[in-house]
């Protein structure tokens, strides 16, 4: 996969997604029950607003620092026995990739989910290398078996998927021969994945954060697949998004504290592994070798653009959840590894325009994902920013537009089905007043409830030394 | 080794417009300290009973004994569980503790530094129980924290069904802000620090619960003092 995750026009993407009643029913109950269970974990946690605040302000300062941190974090790895790659984009970071299970002559590699590997495309570089990749998280292998379908959401991959179609898909391709309660499901593929975690040469897997002062890389997981890939292969090999990175442990205690509430409404994942260079040499387990890829594949740009903050994201999935656009047309509708308000922020200047400029009309312009993104990004300032560039450039006109955005605009644009479909409550005082399809690229008519216009909040954050 | 490095660092120099990498970061000044605040204050009791009570909610199964009682309380366990057993080489589980598992379990197995790596592993994958001791615990997310030492494998809390973890009730901290600082005043870090907070699972069907995916289908805690 890379960030593009669909050739279909936006239009007959969303017509498809709009026509999928089970998917979007899953993903409404999905929000329903996950932003639930986060108010609930936040709540008892206490004092948002001062945790977000502190949250967004660690990941401003890194943004700020990058350059410093990130030299800190690669001297540290390389201290502590890491072998250290930058990698400018895709195609180099992959390539190291390959290169390094090919030297080892692996035939096997099992993986832990990572967003930043999919944006690379690894895994396809590694099968055409005759490599066998297995992703190990339950609803990523679900996907991989099901002939590779793609993820609907950046934690809960196989959201758009029921119960009785995975029966199905593991009956057709693994021989299970149970029923389809998922514990059951779930005992099948323990069984599977187990085998291979034992037999595999290489374990791959992302990086949550990094941690420059100590040479640290982390992984958070709930099903214990991120422990077993960074335990029995021999050699290990991580990819980490560039900015990924926190000062120190204090500024990592506050990161974590946010993503687990905000991902999964945990107070912490089932584990968090933070390691430390390979295995010491008196271990007996653990892998002997360890490299890490920093990547950057577009990073950069984004750093010195003016949506620099968005780099703060810590991939939690909270906008998504919260977004009424996506609730509607899941993942897939955004046509983006990244999907949702988050998607929409970042890639466009990710990734450029050329590809990405349509689907920013996605967005009602609601606000409620800045409400509640554990670090502050100001994504509705930036998803409105990205229209009013694309607008001025003249490439898209209103009438257009229309005929463009069809059904899909008729429900998230009506506030009356849009009550029906989300909790009236929650969103109140979000109702879009803006109809996607009418008048977002006119400035006056922009609906009031941001408190700032995104070049106000500029300027203050310049004045601020780029916080809040 | 560390390879590409100036080029790409020099790049992102660039993009924060500056020609080198400062000498150091500017100064960060933390806006609010409401993590400090978090059970500051509580007795050991008091975050002895919600480490329990949190423990409780996340599926963790809860044990209780005095030093003295911790070898014939683990013997309870384990046979109450059945099977076999992989234990960490540890101060607090030498002597006394691990001879009478040694005597009372059949198969019992201690993770062994004279050992190659698949010895190591593969008593840990055929065991039933594995049993580590725990360097830290943590009240608000029932979390232990477990150190990969030289005789005590990442495995033995991981290939294992049952994981046992035994926890000093003294250890037991507020939350994760003191156990990050406790490993920022580590000299050296081990290779792995594990944060174990439940039992492994996942919500990946129709975000049902089903507890037991890759790691330990059942975690109990034994609180000792």
């Amino acid at each position: 996969m890379t960030i593009k995750t669909s050739d279909l026009p936006l239009k007959e993407r969303l017509q498809k997604e709009l026509g999928n009643p089970q998917m979007r029913k899953a993903i409404a109950n999905a929000q329903d029950l996950l932003n639930g269970k986060r108010e609930a974990a936040f709540e008892e946690l206490g004092d948002f607003e001062q945790w977000r605040e502190t949250a967004g302000t660690i990941r401003s300062h890194v943004l700020e620092n990058l350059d410093y941190y990130l030299t800190q974090f690669a001297d540290k790895a390389s201290a502590a026995g890491a072998q250290v790659y930058f990698a400018e984009d895709a195609s180099q970071a992959a390539g190291y990739g390959l290169e390094i299970l090919q030297k080892r002559k692996a035939v096997k590699a099992v993986k832990s989910k990572s967003m930043v590997t999919e944006e690379i495309g690894l895994n396809e570089m590694l099968e055409e290398a005759g490599i066998e990749v297995i992703e190990t998280d339950l609803g990523e292998y679900l996907l991989q078996i099901d002939d590779h379908d793609k993820p609907s959401h950046i934690v809960v991959p196989a959201l758009h998927k029921n119960r009785d179609h995975f029966r199905r898909v593991l009956a057709e391709k693994k021989g299970y021969k149970g029923d389809n309660v998922p514990e059951n499901m779930t005992r099948f593929v323990r069984q599977l994945i187990r085998k291979e975690f034992l037999e595999a040469d290489v374990g791959i897997t992302g990086c949550n954060f990094a941690v420059a002062e100590t040479g640290t890389v982390t992984l958070v997981t709930n099903e214990g697949n991120g422990r077993f890939v960074t335990t029995a292969p021999k050699t290990q090999v991580v990819f980490l998004g560039m900015e990924r990175i926190v000062p120190t442990f204090a500024e990592l205690d506050i990161i974590f504290s946010m993503l687990a509430r905000s991902a999964v409404g945990a107070k912490l994942t089932s584990y968090m592994s933070l390691m430390t260079g390979p295995k010491a040499p008196e271990d007996k387990d653990g892998p002997e070798e360890l490299h890490i890829i920093i990547v950057d594949n577009g990073r950069s740009r984004v750093l010195e653009s003016d949506f620099r903050e968005v780099l703060r994201c810590i991939r939690c999935g909270t906008c998504m959840l919260e977004c009424p656009a996506y609730r509607h047309i899941s993942g897939h509708g955004y046509g983006t590894l990244y999907p949702g308000p988050l998607g929409l922020a970042l890639v466009p200047v990710l990734a450029g325009y050329d590809d990405y400029k349509e689907i920013t009309k996605i967005c009602s312009l609601c606000g409620a994902c800045n409400e509640v993104c554990p670090v502050k990004i100001p994504l509705y300032e930036f998803i409105f920013e990205h229209r009013r560039i694309i607008a001025e450039e003249g490439n898209l006109t209103p009438a257009g537009e229309k005929i463009l955005m069809g059904r899909y605009g008729d429900v998230i644009g009506s506030s009356a089905l849009y009550g029906l479909a989300t909790k009236a409550a929650r969103f109140s005082s979000f109702a879009p007043k803006v109809g996607p399809l009418k008048q977002w690229s006119i400035d006056r008519d922009l609906p009031k409830i941001p408190k700032t216009r995104f070049r106000d909040w500029f300027a203050a954050r310049k004045k601020n030394g780029g916080v809040k | 080794m560390i390879t590409g490095k100036e080029q790409f660092i020099s790049r992102i120099s660039n993009c924060l417009n500056r020609t080198t990498i400062p000498e150091k970061p500017t100064e960060f000044v933390y806006p609010h300290d409401m993590q400090h605040k978090y059970l500051a204050g509580a007795s050991a009791q008091e975050l002895l009973d919600t480490f329990i009570t949190n423990a409780q909610t996340v599926g963790i199964g809860i044990h209780r004994c005095s030093e003295i009682d911790l070898a014939t309380t683990l013997v309870q366990i384990v046979k109450k569980l059945g099977g076999s057993v992989v234990l960490a080489d540890d101060p607090l589980l030498a002597g006394e503790t691990t001879e009478l598992l040694g005597h009372e379990i059949d198969d019992c197995y201690i993770w062994n530094t004279d050992a190659g790596r698949k010895e190591n592993m593969t008593k840990a994958e055929g065991a039933k129980v594995g049993i580590a001791v725990a360097e830290m615990a943590l009240a608000e997310s029932a979390t232990s924290l477990l150190f990969s030492r030289p005789g005590s494998g990442r495995s033995i809390t991981l290939l294992p069904e049952n994981s046992l973890i035994i926890i000093r009730a003294e250890t037991i901290q507020p939350r994760l802000t003191q156990a990050m600082e406790m490993l920022q005043k580590q000299e050296t870090l081990p290779s792995s620090v594990n944060f174990v907070s439940g039992p492994s699972s996942t919500a990946d069907i129709e975000l049902v619960r089903v507890q037991g995916v890759h790691g330990p289908l059942e975690l109990s805690y034994i609180i000792v003092g």
